[in-house]
């Protein structure tokens, strides 16, 4: 069933059962995504009324369509979905997306066992119900029932998506195109009735477009599958998860110490650890974690530290130390270099404070000494946009520098919006930037760790 | 709930190392096991009904010598009497020095046998310093247990104090393992377990076989 997910994700042509004219109705608006967003396969709206659908030829039933279907998007009331699905089944179509809701997450757990049995049957992968949707900027497959006009899709892109949540992946969507992140794939699994999170992390695993896989999960069906997939993943790629749940409040009382203290959410950071999976804490490590993984692996832990600004280089020592990952110590022979350059109220030490009247010029020449040493492993620049000596030019310098190393390097920036157009432009040419110095070292002891994974 | 004994053979059976102790019920054997074992000892009283001992006054530290033991055994029974506790059996134990730590186990509903490494003692539940792994676990994933907890530059021997024999606590955590993935018991705590640059001592143990097991634990 694994393989056929590939007509969810790239079918060749798409029944829209529940497809409207109704501007109200999910219907209408996935049928006006497909249409909008450009889908290049057939597209063949089902209505038990209309004979037209925003202007194509509409069927009153699925085996009334007198063509192959690779997949359904399902959006009809929970009651005619078996219905429906059976009559897929008989008609050989590939695959199903049920997008409707009122199923097991409200009790109705008869009516989606009828599913699962349908599925079975046929052999038809289905995702859902009660899911958000499926989306593949690639091929324009885009069952996702929130309008193009409220949520912009993201371009095409090397990142695959699996949530749990509808709502979170919404979020997550909202923020890839705000970000200019491109996907590869984004899939919403709902219910999970046939096709659980196991078997969409081994379809994106094997999928050669997805180079990083993200995912948001509540909980999973079988932790012990989930683990041996997760370790035999994430040694072909990044696999980075945000688990919710934290406060697990058992429901028994224990009767050790063990049991009161190692909860589930615990187990979840163990099986983590074991598997080499890239734990993220909250909704932005996602991307922040992902985008360090454009970075070439560093060599070992030491980091050298360059800003025009004391705190923030304090405070990403201060990061440094707590991540586990050390400090440079650069050679005397940069020391003495950097001294020739410097002005002599700047010491030559990492953190390399190049003080708030540095220019983009001071960066550019301690960066170039900074080069040759053999000590650094990785670099971490600090740049306050908002010093009066700081301009654009500083992006050119950065640019430039990246470009001649081998080394991963990330930018932190804080600040409003003259900042953030700065580090967008930074960000484009592949390298990271974030908002804190604690963001930014995560991801780079995130990326040391993926090292020993990725090479294991 | 395993009673004392039956959880002492089981850690027995998986070669973990348990403070040398001896099960008495009159005080004349208790004195000559005291000396058999050697000074300093542990007096604990076993009841079916007590499972927190310290909180009833009916375990006894730092015994010296035999007039000490003869006043704690005294103590034991006054306080068992209060309580209205039944006599049945008295543990004396060799009083080990270390490192106070706890090794334990737990069954997760998702991932199944679960093994936990950290801080023991008194203090277990207020520090939770503790670092976990899903079974079953290599000697690396062990290694990695014991440096992951907070307390660890301790362990490792701290303002001249002597390290802690790590060798030895990584077989304890095999040992668990293995024992975790036979019994698949519900819980484990092998808490305290006593360790100093010579190896380790487990002091008290709790298996809890299953979930309907509601028994409170013979002690």
């Amino acid at each position: 069933m694994i393989k056929k997910l590939k007509y969810i994700f790239n079918p060749k042509s798409i029944a829209v059962v529940g497809a409207s004219n109704k501007p109200n109705k999910i219907g209408y608006t996935i049928i006006k995504n497909l249409i909008d967003e450009g889908y290049n396969g057939k597209i063949y709206p089902v209505n038990t009324h209309e004979q037209n659908i925003q202007g194509l030829k509409a069927y009153m039933k699925v085996s009334e369509i007198p063509y192959e279907i690779e997949c359904a998007i399902i959006a009809v009331p929970a009651k005619f979905v078996p219905g429906i699905l059976e009559e897929s089944g008989k008609k050989k179509v590939k695959s199903a997306v049920i997008i409707s809701g009122g199923f097991k997450e409200i009790g109705n757990i008869g009516l989606e066992e009828q599913i699962v049995h349908i599925s079975n049957k046929y052999d038809m992968p289905v995702i859902g119900p009660n899911t958000m949707g499926v989306l593949n900027p690639k091929v324009q497959v885009d069952s996702i029932f929130l309008p193009i006009y409220k949520l912009k899709r993201p371009h095409i892109g090397g990142i695959s998506v699996i949530t749990q949540s509808g709502a979170i992946g919404g979020a997550i969507l909202e923020v890839a195109s705000e970000s200019e992140i491109g996907l590869a794939k984004f899939v919403s699994y709902g219910n999970a009735a046939v096709i659980n999170e196991n078997d969409l992390l081994k379809y994106l695993g094997d999928d050669p477009e997805t180079k990083i896989i993200l995912m948001y999960i509540e909980g999973v069906k079988n932790g012990k599958k989930f683990f041996n997939t997760l370790k035999d993943i994430t040694k072909k790629k990044p696999v980075i998860i945000l688990k919710a749940g934290k406060s697990d409040i058992s429901k028994e009382a224990a009767k050790s110490h063990t049991g009161s203290m190692a909860g589930n959410y615990m187990a979840y950071v163990a099986a983590f650890k074991q598997t080499g999976v890239i734990i993220a804490n909250k909704l932005d490590d996602l991307f922040n974690l992902s985008k360090i993984f454009s970075q070439p692996f560093p060599k070992g832990k030491k980091v050298m530290v360059v800003t025009n600004g004391g705190g923030n280089g304090v405070l990403t020592v201060d990061a440094i130390v707590d991540n586990n990952l050390k400090l440079a110590e650069i050679s005397k022979e940069t020391i003495s270099e950097l001294k020739k350059i410097l002005p002599a109220y700047a010491v030559p030490a990492n953190p390399l404070d190049l003080i708030g009247d540095a220019n983009s010029e001071r960066y550019r020449a301690s960066l170039e000494l900074l080069k040759k040493d053999k000590s650094i492993d990785m670099f971490i620049v600090i740049v306050l946009f908002q010093t009066m000596s700081m301009n654009s030019d500083i992006l050119n310098t950065l640019i430039t520098f990246k470009s001649e190393i081998d080394k991963p390097m990330v930018v932190i920036a804080t600040g409003g919006e003259y900042t953030r157009l700065h580090k967008k432009i930074i960000d484009q040419y592949g390298i990271p930037t974030y908002d804190t110095p604690e963001d930014a070292v995560y991801a780079l002891r995130a990326l040391y760790n993926y090292k020993k994974i990725s090479q294991d | 709930m395993l009673s004392m004994i039956d959880t002492f053979e089981m850690l027995k059976k998986y070669k973990l190392n348990l403070a040398p102790y001896s099960i008495v019920d009159n005080l004349e054997d208790a004195l000559s096991q005291a000396k058999k074992l050697g000074y300093p000892v542990v007096m604990k009283a076993i009841s079916s009904k007590v499972s927190h001992k310290t909180e009833y006054g009916v375990v006894r530290t730092n015994l010296m010598d035999d007039e000490d033991v003869e006043e704690a055994w005294r103590i034991i029974l006054k306080k068992l009497k209060k309580h209205k506790i039944k006599f049945e059996q008295i543990l004396i134990q060799k009083q080990m020095k270390g490192y106070e730590l706890i090794i334990g186990g737990k069954k997760d509903e998702q991932f199944g046998q679960m093994i936990i490494f950290g801080l023991g003692g008194i203090y277990v539940e207020v520090f939770k310093d503790i670092s976990a792994r899903i079974c079953s676990i290599t000697e690396e994933d062990a290694r990695h247990m014991i440096k992951e907890i907070k307390a660890h530059p301790i362990l490792a021997g701290y303002r001249g104090t002597k390290p802690a024999d790590e060798k030895s606590l990584i077989n304890a955590l095999i040992q668990t393992n293995k024992l975790l993935i036979n019994e698949d018991p519900e819980e484990l705590d092998l808490n305290p377990l006593f360790v100093d640059d010579t190896g380790y001592y487990i002091v008290d143990a709790r298996v809890v076989l299953s979930k309907g097991d509601n028994s409170v634990r013979k002690f």
